[in-house]
């Protein structure tokens, strides 16, 4: 599903490399848990591979597709149609309601727009379908504004909207950072869980190694990249 | 496309979501909107209405004095001559073999706030207006007797008068406790059809009549002691002494600077001749300064309107970066999140064009009638021409290229912070 060589990568010319890895490799349907402290260049590397940041050398393989050889456009769409995000916070446009933020994805990706049509008649049933999964009540989520549910419920739907589409590839950036505990067991069961339903490989970056255990295989950045920022 | 129905839709909800800075930034330019279309209106109609009450005139001649007074006076029943004429040049001059007709013209009387005039019978057959249009009665027929009057529709109208009707002409424009003619009413013998013209607003009465109701008057006030019942009067003789001006039509058009000229250097008495057209173009030259200075005032108001606009989306940049870098984790381009400012900017732009139309169109529905009693222009109520559209595509033009700054600042910004906002 993933696959790097030799990725490279620094900020500006004079700094220092950020990221420095000759393989990495994730395969299809695999969830793996990438663990690393703070400023590593996790996200960074999440970036690189939803190819908002282009490396300076190296080859990025994402579903079969050399993301170099896209354009910048190419790379959007290529994002939108493959690629579902969950991020610590601020995951949902805050005035739309949870509904419409799960739809959203099928709005910028006719491929995800048909795979959930074709999962569930039409894309709202299968919104509806993914929210009941993930614990959120079908009657609330269309009412009100996604800023008026609590963060273990914003993150939730966070994953609803990743999932929407069925893209082969899930990536999760320290979503459970800002829950609680007791919050944070029943969000990485259900994500788990559906994930895992929906035959999705899971990259899953977290600097909380206790979370690791379910995962199928265990990375450390530092044991991956060279550069030691 | 349903990439950009997206970015539409969401555009809209962001909108909404800011719906009190969104709507006084509409307000402001629909305000803005309105007074430039309203300017525009006003000197376009000013000048239809001008331009359409007369035609097929080819002369005005009245007492020396400048040419758009005697225009304004004679056609329009704006302001006063400070000099009649003679009876008897009018006579010479309608006696010329190049005159076809004349219209004798005598004001400074009024009814209840309407102007009279007294004219002769030729000025149901001859005067025209718009494209060539006669008067035409909607009811009657033109005075024969010496107090009979013709009304303007508008007169009928507003006062409720028919035909049979006995009216009282008071001496002087005032509205009302003038000295009034009262001892000899007048009947109402005709009602015109509405004309969109001064002449709605005109009670007329023969020339002879305007000498009748005079007999027993000097100056501003009755003369003591001498007062005259109607049936006297009909029996004396009333031909005027002097009128205020009167309209020519000529056999030929060629003639008219001949004429003229001949007229300008009539020898018993300084008189005025001028070309109506002519005249109409030098009222609009004096008007033109004042219109370009009320233009450039709206065009500046505008110009305000759409700053508050730009004010309003680049302080909203910052706040929306987490928003932008979500709709970039989503698979959105960054032109996209540039076009997200842009229909927004196209969108207040245009409700604030719709809202200033909606409006203007309420102010000149609830000001029209004060204009027409008021100012005697008549504002006709109709759709937005060409040229509104055209001020109003412009204006949208210009929301659109301010929206640039924005968007363009919005493109760079997301393009740089990814998928993710390092606050
Ligand atoms: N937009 C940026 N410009 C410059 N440096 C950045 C930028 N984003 C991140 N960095 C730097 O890159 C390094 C890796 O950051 P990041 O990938 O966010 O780490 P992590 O996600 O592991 O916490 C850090 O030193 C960070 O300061
Ligand atoms: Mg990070």
């Amino acid at each position: 599903m993933i696959e790097l060589s030799d990725v490279r990568f620094r900020w500006h010319r004079d700094a220092p490399l950020v990221l420095d890895i000759p393989a990495f490799e994730v395969r299809a349907g695999e969830r793996v848990f990438l663990e690393g402290p703070s400023g590593s260049g996790k996200t960074t590397l999440l970036n690189i591979l939803g190819g908002v940041t282009v490396p300076e050398t190296g080859r990025v393989t994402v579903n079969g597709v050399r993301l170099g050889d896209l354009s910048g456009a190419g790379r959007d769409r290529f994002r939108a149609d493959h690629i579902g995000f969950v991020f610590q916070m601020f995951n949902l446009i805050p005035y739309l309601s949870p509904m419409d933020n799960v739809i959203l994805p099928c709005r910028f990706s006719q491929r995800r727009k048909a795979a959930a049509q074709q999962r569930s008649e039409s894309v709202k049933n299968e919104a509806r379908r993914l929210l009941r999964h993930m614990n959120l009540d079908a009657n609330m989520v269309a009412a009100r504004p996604a800023s008026a549910f609590s963060t273990g419920q914003q993150q939730r739907i966070a994953v609803a909207r990743a999932l929407i589409g069925a893209p082969p590839l899930v990536i999760a950036d320290e979503p459970t950072s800002a829950l609680d505990h007791a919050v944070r067991t029943t969000f990485m069961d259900l994500m788990f869980e559906e994930v895992t339903a929906a035959n999705a490989a899971l990259l899953f970056v977290s600097h909380d190694p206790s979370l690791a255990t379910r995962f199928d295989r265990q990375v450390t950045l530092a044991d991956i990249n060279g550069a030691t920022a | 496309m349903t990439t950009l129905a997206a970015i539409i839709n969401i555009s809209v909800c962001s909108l909404i979501n800011r719906r009190l800075t969104v709507f006084l930034t509409v307000f402001a330019i629909a305000l803005s909107v309105m007074l430039l279309l309203g300017v525009e209106k006003v000197r376009q109609d000013a000048k239809l209405s001008f331009a359409n009450t007369i035609s097929g005139t080819d002369l005005i001649v009245g007492a020396r004095s400048g040419s758009i007074q005697l225009l304004l006076y004679s056609v329009f029943r704006i302001g006063n001559a400070t000099n009649n004429i003679t009876w008897r040049s009018y006579q010479t001059i309608a006696a010329r073999k190049d005159v076809k007709w004349t219209i004798p013209i005598s004001l400074g009387d009024s009814h209840r706030g309407f102007r009279v005039m007294g004219t002769s019978e030729a000025y149901f057959k001859h005067y025209s207006y718009g494209q060539n249009r006669q008067l035409r009665f909607r009811d009657g027929k033109p005075f024969e007797d010496v107090f009979e009057t013709v009304l303007g529709a508008e007169v009928a109208r507003n006062l409720g008068y028919r035909i049979g009707d006995k009216i009282v002409i008071a001496h002087g424009l005032g509205t009302a406790g003038f000295a009034k003619h009262d001892d000899k009413p007048f009947t109402v013998s005709g009602i015109l059809e509405p004309t969109g013209t001064p002449v709605d607003r005109t009670v007329h009465v023969s020339v002879e009549g305007i000498t009748a109701i005079h007999v027993d008057w000097k100056g501003g006030s009755r003369v003591p002691g001498m007062s005259m019942d109607a049936e006297a009067v009909r029996k004396m003789d009333l031909t005027p002494r002097s009128i205020t001006a009167f309209m020519v039509g000529l056999n030929s058009r060629l003639s008219a600077f001949r004429a003229l000229r001949e007229i300008n250097n009539f020898r018993r008495e300084p008189l005025l001749a001028i070309l109506p057209g002519v005249a109409l173009q030098e009222l609009w030259g004096l008007m033109g300064t004042a219109e370009a200075a009320l233009g450039a005032v709206a065009i500046l108001v505008v110009a305000g309107g759409l700053l508050g606009m730009l004010t309003m989306m680049l302080a909203s940049l910052n706040e929306r970066r987490r928003e932008m870098a979500i709709l970039r984790a989503i698979g959105a381009q960054p032109i996209h999140i540039g076009a997200m400012f842009l229909i927004e900017a196209l969108f207040i732009t245009a409700l604030g064009c719709l809202l200033g139309l909606a409006l203007l169109y309420s102010a000149m529905i609830i000001l029209q009638p004060v204009v027409e009693t008021q100012l005697g222009l008549f504002i006709p109520i109709d759709m937005p021409r060409l040229r509104e559209w055209l001020i109003l595509g412009l204006v949208l033009a210009s929301g659109a290229l301010a929206s640039t700054i924005p968007a363009l600042l919005a493109y760079r910004r997301s393009l740089a912070d990814g998928m993710t906002v390092r606050i």
